[in-house]
């Protein structure tokens, strides 16, 4: 019956999704038995790629096709312009007075800002330096180039700290992803895709952070750099994508960075500012302004990392807010919004350390609260499905190495490692104040451990060092390859397991690269641009480029619909209906908002 | 919103207006109190009044002076006397009450943000050399109630010098009806003098003046000269003094001003001063983080013991001692110990039966402790030393630079 619905929703049929539906929710209640034969889900979570910065010059297989910049034309299989490369050249816009997402544009850019060495570490894990990077060119082209033209990828390695330092030396400019960027630059939908470049060069990181002035924001033209696939970059990607299935329609959650990303991904939601569980107003220099500052074109008013962060959406009143509201209004989409709540939109750390240390919250630590709001954790435990977190750098023994290389205590090494922004189960109250949860949270030792002993928990999420992440800046896409095979290779090392095993391979999100793919709206948060997902599983459709439109909540809805669990809230997006589209554009959901819950990936008959 | 919120977000033209405002008050133990909210003013009054100490003759002013830049008078020894009968010496340095509107509170972990992921520096934030007052309010009372300050005994105490004192009328107008308070009277009353006190040094200008000749130089209305410009290359250059590494010294977030510290904690091995009673016991050791004057951190890392909260650069040159047991004396030594402590070891510390005996203001246990790998500490000997005498001069002139001129 299932199988059959996801046929007739291929086809479109609207008939068949009420069915269907209504099938999922009879399994609520159930035993925790798996409804395929999936019986592993392994969520790996590498960093900031978008899906054109990773498969740009991807080619379908025959049967398949896939969105790019090669098939739109924008790009030719050898990185240089195609015929289309006008539609994804860069403008420049006029100042304004308010915050807008669709500034009036003021003329082409004549060539990209040089890209800068903003975020890059160097082998002694120091800044590389500041202003433009000199391993490129002061006059790229005006639009998408392939980064590796310049800055090779370094060949694949197995995953060593010594082989994550030498690849630094490939490390590039780390471009500015944050909430209101991102709107800015996407306008929402993505339909025009002009500004990826001006709104970094006018208000970068923001003028809350260190660093950043209305003068000189440190961007450059990095955000418009992929590698190519097509040359023989990214080997382990095309391997994967060739030999499993992956999407081309999958999106970060949220317009921004990793930390509201990763909440999605374990909430299908986003935090927000709270005293005891209890909605509250946060310090005022931490609730985003991004109205410009008088004399600029778009250097935000209040916002970065130290400072504006919050926004309480519900309220047009309220800076920036308007403009997207508007927008929601005009495309009949919810905010999502809830009064007097003031939503964690950009990077915060989390109200509790890795050791259940509550983390003080004032105006100038940049911590959020304790967060009361459901999460996976919880549901997983409530429905009898065993899980596990698994974080590099969590367990002592996933740093040995930094503390013999560098001579670190364990917290010092963990200092440099752990993806503190990227775990968010360290943010909620009912997992750290409770022993049992908590002893979920475990690190990539841990990992290995469990898959060898037959303790493999039904759902795993596996998230690398910052090393090993392929962060731009402090690690490299090929790093995170490394990394990727690693632990692909343990889970078929053990044959009962992959069997039915289930690797679903993603990004946090796209790091603020360039991506030419169709956003939906689904509420005030996002989605933003595309990321990769590929399914790697003796169940995956082999080969197969799936256009159902999805984000990390579809993750979520997987694993839903996989141990037949309800939607985590009445708000979360998991509990958003599967897209139904026209076969002329199977990428946009008619129903929307929607999210498909990646089942179209699989062939499970 | 208390006020340390709305202050840290003020935009740029608000220390214009502290500048003007310190113009017109030179001293702010003469300004005018009709400028302060009530609350303030009784700070102010609170702030000055000797009735509060137990000998009668210690202020909150008098190791805090408003003539040096809230730090100790001119003229103080290495650390000032208190106690009931003032012959108890303190056991650190009196650091200054200017700047702290920043201040992060206390975390094992502060990060630092220069690209769109923060990193993690490890403990950082809180009052006082070893972090452990959250807020003003918190850092208020400590000095109130410590045996060797003014040494109140107990709140109890505490709050019978209050209401003997000539602020108890304006006390009691501020507390409203005393009916509608649950806390004990002694408690309301500390509490409000602390509330008070706090008030004062976030509303009063001459907290934070921000009228250096380094400030007018950043806003484009004075000049430094050549000798300064070259020591602020020097402090800056990661290479050389890579002072700034530490004690930033370009616009902060939001374009504020320069904090000249980053609120980290550092273990930089500084040489046991002599000069101190305590250290007369050779088993004594001040650990700042691992105690003894906070016992929190001890049991849970070691690796915290000898750190000390990296203070602000700003007015250093109006000091008489420098670092948390004041053991230097002159800003050219400071440095100097800075580009040689490992080069030339035998120059700062002691020699034992031949073995010159490094870091020896902490046990041997938390030696390994101290940063050897921030430039310049990351030196070894035979290797140059990372300033010459010349640059030296030069990178003290630029320091002279951050004095407010109020």
């Amino acid at each position: 019956m299932r199988h059959s619905f996801w046929q007739a929703l291929r086809r479109g049929g609207p008939m068949a999704v009420g069915l269907a539906v209504g099938t999922l929710w009879l399994d609520v209640g159930r035993a925790a038995t798996p409804t395929t034969p999936i019986r592993y889900v392994i969520v790996v979570v590498g960093e900031n790629q978008t899906f054109d910065t990773v498969f740009a010059t991807y080619t379908a297989p025959p049967g398949e096709s896939v969105r790019n910049l090669l098939s739109e034309g924008i790009v030719r299989a050898d990185g240089t312009p195609g015929p289309e490369y006008w539609r994804a050249m860069q403008d420049r816009a006029v100042g304004q007075s308010r915050y807008t997402i669709d500034p009036v544009r003021a003329g082409r850019y004549e060539h990209l800002p040089q890209p800068t060495l903003i975020g890059v570490l160097n082998k002694d894990l120091r800044f590389a330096g500041q202003g433009p990077d000199p391993r490129f060119p002061a006059d790229l082209p005006p639009g998408p180039f392939q980064v590796t033209h310049y800055v090779a990828l370094p060949a694949g390695a197995t995953p060593t700290l010594a082989t994550a330092i030498a690849n630094l030396s490939s490390a590039t400019e780390d471009p500015v992803h944050r909430f209101f960027q991102m709107w800015q630059q996407t306008g929402g939908d993505n339909a025009r895709l002009d500004l990826y470049t001006w709104v970094p060069v006018t208000a970068g990181m923001g003028s809350d952070t260190e660093g950043v002035t209305r003068t000189d924001t440190g961007q450059g033209g990095g955000l418009m750099g992929f590698v190519n696939i097509a040359a023989g970059d990214a080997p382990l990607f095309r391997d994967l994508a060739e030999h499993y299935a992956m999407s081309d329609n999958d999106h970060q959650s949220i317009m921004g960075g990793t930390g509201p990303n990763f909440i999605a991904l374990a909430t299908a939601d986003s935090y927000f500012f709270d005293v005891d569980g209890s909605p509250a107003a946060p310090p005022a220099n931490q609730i985003e302004n991004p109205d410009p500052q008088p004399g600029t074109a778009n250097f935000y008013q209040r916002d970065g990392y130290s400072g504006g962060s919050y926004v309480e959406c519900s309220d047009p009143a309220q800076p920036g807010v308007e403009a997207i509201l508007a927008t929601l209004a005009g495309a009949r989409i919810p905010s999502n919004c809830e009064p007097g709540h003031y939503y964690l939109v950009n990077n915060y750390s989390a109200g509790y350390d890795l050791d259940g240390h509550p983390q003080p919250i004032g105006p100038n630590n940049y911590n959020y609260p304790p967060q009361t709001v459901r999460t996976i954790a919880e549901a997983l435990a409530a429905g009898g499905v065993s899980w596990g977190w698994y974080t590099g750098a969590r367990d002592p023994a996933d740093l040995k190495d930094e503390m013999a290389r560098y001579h670190l205590t364990l917290a010092q090494a963990r200092r440099l490692e752990y993806n503190d922004i990227g775990d968010p189960l360290v943010g909620s109250r009912a997992v750290m104040t409770h022993r049992e949860l908590r002893s979920h949270l475990k690190g990539l030792a841990s990992f290995s451990a469990d898959l060898t002993s037959g303790r493999l928990p039904a759902v795993s999420f596996v998230i690398p060092k910052n090393l090993d992440s392929g962060h731009p800046g402090n690690s490299v896409l090929a790093t995170f390859e490394d990394f990727l095979g690693g632990i692909i290779d343990q889970v078929k090392a053990r044959p009962e397991i992959w069997a039915h095993a289930a690797i679903i391979v993603t990004t946090d999100e796209g790091g603020g690269h360039f991506d030419s793919g169709y956003i939906q709206s689904v509420d005030f948060f996002g989605d933003g641009p595309r990321i990769p997902l590929l399914v790697v599983s003796p169940y995956a459709r082999v080969g197969h480029i799936d256009h159902v439109y999805s984000d990390h909540a579809s993750i979520l809805k997987f694993i839903e619909h996989n141990w037949g669990l309800a939607p985590l809230t009445s708000r979360s997006r998991d509990r958003l209906p599967n897209p139904v589209s026209s076969p002329v554009d199977p990428y946009r959901p008619l129903n929307g908002p929607a999210v498909g819950d990646l089942t179209t990936l699989f062939d499970f008959q | 919103m208390p006020t340390a919120k709305r202050l840290a977000a003020r935009p740029n033209g608000f220390f214009a207006a502290c500048v003007a405002a310190s113009l017109i008050w030179p001293h702010a133990g003469e300004a005018a109190t009709t400028h302060l909210s009530p609350l303030a003013g009784l700070g102010k009054a609170l702030f000055f009044d000797k009735s509060l100490s137990s000998s009668g003759q210690l202020a909150c002013a008098s190791c805090h002076s408003p003539a040096n830049a809230y730090a100790a008078p001119r003229g103080a020894g290495p650390v000032m006397m208190g106690g009931p009968r003032m012959d108890q010496q303190g056991r650190r340095a009196v650091p200054s009450l200017r700047y702290l509107q920043h201040v992060p509170q206390f975390t094992r972990h502060l990060y630092l943000s220069r690209t769109d992921d923060p990193e993690d520096v490890g403990p950082g934030g809180g009052l006082m050399w070893d972090g452990r007052a959250s807020t003003l309010e918190d850092q208020a009372l400590v000095p109130l109630l410590d045996p060797r300050e003014m040494a109140n005994r107990d709140m109890h105490e505490l709050a019978g010098r209050l209401q003997g004192s000539a602020e108890a009328a304006r006390m009691r107008a501020l507390q409203g009806n005393p009916a509608q308070h649950t806390a004990p009277e002694d408690e309301r009353l500390a509490d409000l003098a602390a509330v008070a006190l706090a008030r004062f040094e976030l509303e009063d200008p001459s907290f934070h003046p921000y009228d250096s000749r380094y400030d007018a130089y950043l806003e484009g209305t004075g000049q430094l000269t050549a000798q300064e410009l070259r020591g602020l290359e020097l402090f800056n250059s990661p290479d050389k003094g890579n002072c700034a590494e530490c004690h930033p010294s370009t616009p902060g977030p939001g374009g504020r001003p320069p904090d000249f510290t980053d609120y980290r904690f550092a273990a930089v091995g500084v040489p046991r001063n002599p000069a101190l009673a305590a250290n007369e016991r050779a088993s004594y050791f001040d650990l700042g983080l691992c105690g003894p004057l906070r016992s929190d951190l001890l049991r849970e890392s070691t690796e915290y013991c000898g750190m000390f909260r990296t203070p602000t650069l700003r007015n250093t040159a109006r000091r008489a001692y420098f670092f948390h047991n004041a053991r230097f004396t002159t800003l050219q030594d400071v440095v100097r110990f800075y580009v040689t402590r490992d080069l030339d070891p035998a120059r700062w510390y002691p020699a034992h039966g031949g073995r010159i005996e490094l870091y020896d203001d902490l046990p041997s246990v938390f030696r390994q402790n101290v940063d050897r790998s921030d430039p310049p500490f990351d030196r070894r000997p035979g290797q140059a030393q990372a300033l010459s005498e010349v640059e030296i001069a030069d990178l003290v002139a630029f320091l002279k630079t951050l004095d407010d001129r109020s």
